[in-house]
């Protein structure tokens, strides 16, 4: 393996996506290369770095699987019930292509009124 | 299960798989989109409607790349019609937020910062292959350029933040 070609597959080495063939021939190279020797620690160190920044990224927000139900699933896995036997809240999310209309009622001892059109 | 077979049952409307598959992949997703965007608001809704299109879309896949290169093309997809403003977001500018300084060490702000330099198209190829772990070629499908143009991102991406990070 030339020193060019084993450049180009550190940086697949230390984003651990490497054949495991490749992974033998570089290794095989590393070994008797100082130069490259130096470069595969470098970018094993960067990537270590880039990856702890990647993951203090925030988590996406709860509600979108939610939105992503009502435009997928539809109505039958979207049924959230809220509250006692006395009052209950029953959110009913809709799927249509150009939106995500969610309907709601409150129950009150039985008696459905319709509250919410958000 | 693996990726493949999870995305055959979700062609079959299995809602179950499709929960496992939203579980394996919408965070990455965003975060893909948050670094290449650079706003979150709009990274959240590329997230969403590249969900919705894999839902969709599950029919469609043939197996022949890996489930990872096809999600992330199809992300980048919405990231770019949401860029043209062909979505129902209008353009927005990139927001350069202040990472929080309680979050994180200090390296690790240093390291945020480093990859605000980079071009758009190099940050891509760092996240894809660095934390991502897709191979030249993955990426390459991606961004629908040739390796060669890959390899050469990747390239001068590192040497930028070897500059940066090691001067
Ligand atoms: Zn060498």
């Amino acid at each position: 393996m030339t020193c060019d070609r084993a450049r180009e597959l550190i940086p697949l080495y230390a984003g651990r996506s490497l054949s495991d063939l490749d992974r033998g021939d570089l290794i095989a190279h590393v070994v008797g290369c100082e130069a490259c020797q130096g470069e595969l620690v470098e970018t094993v160190r960067l990537a270590h770095e880039l990856r702890a920044a990647f993951a203090q990224l925030p988590s996406l927000p709860k509600g979108t699987w939610i939105s992503v139900v009502a435009r997928t699933l539809g109505t039958t896995l979207l049924r959230v019930e809220l509250g006692s036997e006395v009052a209950g809240l029953n959110l009913a999310v809709g799927t249509t292509k150009t939106g995500v209309p969610i309907r709601g009622s409150l129950s009150i001892l039985g008696r459905e009124v319709p509250v919410l059109r958000i | 299960m693996d990726d493949r077979e999870l995305v055959a049952r979700v062609a079959r409307g299995d809602g179950e798989a499709f929960r496992e598959l939203y579980a394996r992949y919408a965070d990455r997703v965003f975060h893909y989109a948050l670094t290449v965007l650079r706003n979150r608001h709009l990274a959240e809704e590329v997230a969403q409607e590249t969900m919705v299109a894999v839902w969709r879309g599950a029919g469609r896949y043939e197996g022949r790349s890996q489930v990872s290169t096809w999600i992330f093309g199809i992300a980048r997809h919405q990231a770019f019609h949401l860029l043209r403003g062909e979505g129902k977001s209008a353009r927005e500018p990139e927001e350069r937020e202040e990472p929080d300084p309680t979050a994180g060490a200090e390296l690790e702000v240093r390291v945020r910062r480093a990859l605000d330099e980079l071009p758009p198209d190099q940050r891509e190829v760092v996240f894809l292959a660095f934390y991502a772990g897709l191979s030249y070629a993955e990426i390459a499908q991606v961004q629908a350029v040739p390796e060669g143009t890959v390899k050469s991102r990747m390239f001068h991406a590192k040497r930028k933040l070897a500059e940066v990070l090691r001067p």
